[in-house]
């Protein structure tokens, strides 16, 4: 099984970064979208700028390689016509998607660091980390918050032939309900339990917890049970979409044909 | 003359219905309206929290300018390539109708499409965000829509040229995208670039017109005519470009057989 989930990782690694698109959302897309944030936050004397720069611009990247690997490489194994073999492969297909999902979002965490080199490279802007093993504490939530948000949305885009819509479509809406780049309180309050609900907004205040100088211990319980929460929630959801459109998908043979 | 118009109105509507006959109405809606007003109410809360302005009209236009993009630069830009991943790229390229009318027939319908979404997201982004839309001259907004849209169209025809040279058209397009939004001046001052961005920034499209309908948003009218002449040269200037650049983005793919592989 380790064996399995760990070549399954690689040649994820490797065939997503064969792809220019997620190279684009991996290396130019954290640098763009640092550009852009700083520009806009240039002027604003806001004292949270330098973490909405860095760690904003870093997750909106590295949400945006969630939705462009994660969430379209069941569309692209069905276009290349492998997704029945993948589907009924004697290794458990769940497995193969956990490890994908693994590979993809460990790589696109790197959009983080593309950010704060970025930042500090063309405006000498550095992230101050207090506390170096509370943010990689932080860190390994986030990563592991945002593999356990993109299966279950994988799988729900077994049923559908229009993936592509999906993936464009959910790319902004979460980077906006989840705060990467702002605080929550811009937004109106009947977005708040959308936003509560969404794992990537708890990692996110997590994160910027852990750039505290004062630990707020209260606020980090709160935060890290609320992501370890939501994790179990979605992994619930990944095994009941599974038995639900496993069975959907064999029974109506729609795996490779859809609405 | 009239056989020419007919096999542009009839590339036209296949183009059309093939791309889009596939979504429910309720999707067709969400993907070319819903998304991109909350991609602009995305960046204009960002610009509301950076900036703490009086009023977030120039964001809202600028912004509602850039919802332009989806289909100027994507569908535009990845005309080609997606001819050549349904393995008719050849017959295209041989068949007797100019590659430039091609493209052009297959963004006829998405530009009247996004005509009306930049318009109806501005009105949507001008509620959402209380802007007065009375003092607004319709007449001369409409024509600051018209001129962005017709420099950004000709624009995505000269990237998707490149697609006959190169399979990183996804990279290349989502990369000019995202420059759009730092350099046409929609989400901050161009006065803020250093000096080389700033001179890039006036000849891109879209940084005139939206330079332009921010000024008629505000009630004025001063340099609004020279901003949209500017605007109107630079989509016949790209224009010419893309034509030139699919005649020699063709006989090199001719001359190097690469035009379906790399």
């Amino acid at each position: 099984m380790i064996h399995v989930i760990w070549e399954t990782i690689k040649v994820q690694m490797k065939n997503s970064w064969a792809r220019p698109m997620f190279r684009f959302t991996l290396v130019a897309s954290p640098v763009l979208n640092t550009v852009l944030i700083y520009e806009m936050f240039l002027h604003s004397g806001r004292h949270d700028a330098t973490s909405y720069i860095i760690l904003g611009s870093g997750l909106m990247g590295l949400w945006s390689s969630i939705c462009f690997s994660s969430i379209g490489d069941i569309a692209r194994d069905r276009y290349m016509g492998v997704l029945p073999f993948l589907f009924t492969s004697p290794s458990n297909y769940n497995l193969l998607i956990v490890a994908k999902t693994i590979g993809n979002t460990v790589l696109a965490s790197l959009t983080l660091v593309i950010s704060a080199v970025t930042a500090a490279g063309l405006f000498r802007l550095t992230l101050q980390i207090p506390h170096p093993g509370l943010f990689i504490a932080a860190l390994l939530v986030t990563i592991a918050g945002f593999i356990a948000i993109s299966i279950p949305i994988s799988y729900l885009m077994l049923l559908s032939r229009k993936t592509g819509l999906y993936m464009n479509v959910l790319d902004i809406p979460v980077t906006l309900l989840c705060g990467f780049v702002f605080p929550l309180s811009m937004l109106p309050s009947w977005t708040r339990p959308i936003s509560a609900v969404l794992v990537p907004t708890w990692s996110t205040r997590l994160l910027q917890l852990s750039l505290r100088i004062t630990p707020d211990w209260p606020a980090w319980r709160t935060t890290l049970l609320w992501n370890g929460g939501l994790i179990v929630v979605y992994v619930g959801l990944t095994a009941l979409f599974w038995r639900v459109i496993e069975h959907r998908v064999r029974q109506q043979a729609t795996l490779e044909v859809n609405e | 003359m009239m056989t020419t118009w007919r096999y542009f109105w009839l590339q036209a509507k296949l183009s059309f219905k093939s791309t889009q006959s596939i979504f429910k109405p309720e999707e067709f809606l969400l993907l070319d309206l819903g998304y991109p007003i909350i991609s602009m109410t995305f960046y204009v809360l960002l610009a509301a929290y950076s900036f703490n302005p009086a009023t977030l009209a120039s964001w809202v236009v600028g912004n509602a300018f850039l919802l332009c993009i989806h289909v100027c630069i994507f569908v535009m830009g990845q005309a080609i390539t997606a001819e050549r991943a349904q393995g008719r790229l050849r017959t295209v390229i041989t068949a007797p109708t100019s590659d430039l009318q091609f493209l052009l027939a297959k963004g006829f319908f998405p530009i009247i499409t996004v005509f009306i979404t930049v318009l109806a997201g501005f009105i949507i982004g001008s509620q959402i965000f209380h802007i007065d839309l009375t003092r607004i001259a319709w007449l001369p907004l409409l024509a600051c829509i018209f001129v962005g849209m017709a420099s950004a169209t000709a624009f995505g025809l000269f990237l998707a040229t490149f697609s006959l040279i190169t399979d990183s058209m996804h990279f290349i397009l989502n990369f000019v995208a995202t420059g759009l939004f730092i350099l046409t001046g929609a989400n901050f001052p161009v006065t803020q670039l250093p000096l080389f961005w700033r001179g890039v920034s006036q000849l891109l499209p879209l940084t005139h017109s939206i330079q332009a309908a921010g000024q008629v948003t505000a009630g004025r009218m001063a340099g609004v005519g020279w901003d949209l002449l500017i605007e109107g040269g630079l989509a016949v200037l790209y224009f010419c470009l893309a034509t030139v650049a699919i005649r020699m983005c063709e006989h090199y793919a001719r001359k190097h057989a690469t035009l379906e592989m790399f």
